[in-house]
C-alpha cells in the first residue's frame, strides 16, 4: 500500500469517527429535549389546574362577604398567606390563602411534579411589577418542578378586583 | 504474494467501513422516524389537551336544567350555549374501541371523539387513555356509580381531564408515553 493510499483511508476513517460522534451526540440531545417537551407539557397543565383552583376564590378575605371600594380595607402585604384556622387547601377562601403553597402530583410517566405558589400584590399597569402596597392587582405566580425539566417552569396569572 | 495479502487486507478494511457507514445510515434513518413519531404523539396530546380544555370550562353556559348528561370515566355530555346564539348545544366526549386501530401496532391507542348534539362526530386525537374525575363543591372525588343519578351529577363542579398518548408503532420496544392532566372548574358549574 502506497504512502498516498494510507493517507486516503486514514482520511476516511476519520470522517467516519466524527460522523458518527456527531450523529449520537444530536441523538442524545434529541431525546433530552424530547423528554423535556413532554415534561413541559404534563407541567403546564398541572400548573394551570392550581390558577384555575385560585381563579375559584375570593379575591380578599376581605371580599368575601362584602364589596369594598378602597384598597385600605384590603389584607395588608405582610399578612398574606392562610388565616389562622385554615390549615388545609380546603378551607382557603381567598387567593392569597395560596401564598407558599405547595403541591406534589405523581403521574405515572414523568413521576411527581412539585408545585409551589406565591401570591403577591402588583402595580395595577405593569403587574409584572410587585406592588409594596395594596393594590387590586394580584400575580400569582405558579412554579413547577420535575426531574426531566431542566429549569422551574413558570406561570403567572393577574387577578383583579 | 504481497500483492494479495495487501488485496485481502484492503478488502477487509474496505468491508469494516461500509458496515459501519450502512450502520449509520440505518440509525439515522430510525432517528428521523423517532423524531416524525415523537412530534406526532406531543402533538396529539396537546391538540388533546387544547379541545378539551377549551371545551369543558364551557360546560353549563346559559343552561338552566341539567348540565352534566352523563358523567363516566372515559365519556362525558354535558350542556352548553356553545356558540351563543341562544341555543343549548349538547358536547359528548367518548372513545373508540383500541381494536378499531388496525393500521398501527400500539395495541392500546383508541380514538377520541367530540359530537355536537346530533353532528357526525370529529376526531380529536389518537390516544391511549382518557379519564375525567368528577369533584363536588368541596373537591370530594365523586363516585362513578353514583353519577349515574341526575341529582348526583348536579352536585359535580370540577372535573380533572387525563390525557395520556403514546407512539403509533414501537421504537426499540417502546412507545414513549406522554400524560397531560388538568383540574378544569367550569365557572358554570360553580
Amino acid at each position: 500500500m502506497g504512502s498516498a493510499q494510507l493517507i486516503l483511508l486514514m482520511g476516511s476513517l476519520i470522517l467516519l469517527v466524527i460522523l458518527s460522534i456527531n450523529f449520537y451526540s444530536s441523538y442524545r440531545s434529541k431525546s433530552e429535549i424530547d423528554i423535556y417537551n413532554q415534561a413541559l407539557i404534563t407541567g403546564t397543565g398541572i400548573g394551570q389546574s392550581i390558577i384555575n383552583e385560585i381563579q375559584t376564590r375570593a379575591f380578599d378575605q376581605k371580599t368575601i362577604t362584602k364589596a369594598i371600594t378602597s384598597t385600605d380595607s384590603l389584607t395588608a402585604v405582610g399578612s398574606l398567606g392562610p388565616e389562622s384556622g385554615e390549615t388545609s387547601v380546603t378551607n382557603y377562601n381567598d387567593a392569597d390563602d395560596y401564598k407558599n403553597y405547595v403541591r406534589y402530583d405523581t403521574l405515572g410517566v414523568l413521576a411527581i411534579f412539585k408545585t409551589w405558589v406565591d401570591v403577591k400584590y402588583a402595580t395595577k399597569m405593569n403587574p409584572d411589577l410587585n406592588s409594596l402596597s395594596k393594590t387590586f392587582t394580584k400575580r400569582i405566580d405558579v412554579f413547577v418542578t420535575n426531574t426531566y425539566l431542566q429549569d422551574t417552569l413558570k406561570l403567572k396569572h393577574v387577578i383583579t378586583y | 504474494m504481497g500483492q494479495l495479502l495487501e488485496l485481502l487486507g484492503a478488502s477487509i478494511i474496505g468491508g469494516f467501513i461500509m458496515l459501519i457507514g450502512l450502520a449509520l445510515n440505518m440509525q439515522i434513518s430510525d432517528s428521523s422516524r423517532e423524531i416524525f413519531q415523537s412530534t406526532y404523539n406531543q402533538r396529539s396530546a396537546i391538540t388533546a389537551s387544547q379541545v378539551i380544555e377549551y371545551d369543558l370550562y364551557k360546560a353549563g353556559y346559559g343552561v338552566t336544567g341539567e348540565k352534566v348528561m352523563q358523567a363516566d370515566s372515559n365519556a362525558v355530555k354535558f350542556r352548553s350555549d356553545f356558540d351563543n346564539n341562544g341555543t343549548i348545544d349538547t358536547i359528548y366526549y367518548y372513545t373508540g374501541a383500541a381494536s378499531a386501530m388496525t393500521s398501527t401496532s400500539n395495541p392500546n391507542d383508541r380514538q377520541l371523539f367530540r359530537k355536537i348534539n346530533s353532528q357526525s362526530p370529529n376526531l380529536v386525537s389518537v390516544i391511549t387513555r382518557f379519564n375525567i374525575v368528577y369533584y363536588d363543591s368541596i373537591g370530594n372525588q365523586l363516585n362513578y356509580s353514583s353519577l349515574s343519578s341526575s341529582v348526583q351529577r348536579e352536585k359535580i363542579r370540577a372535573m380533572r381531564a387525563y390525557v395520556k398518548t403514546e407512539l403509533p408503532d414501537a421504537l426499540n420496544n417502546l412507545y414513549s408515553p406522554m400524560e397531560w392532566r388538568e383540574m378544569i372548574r367550569p365557572k358554570n358549574l360553580l
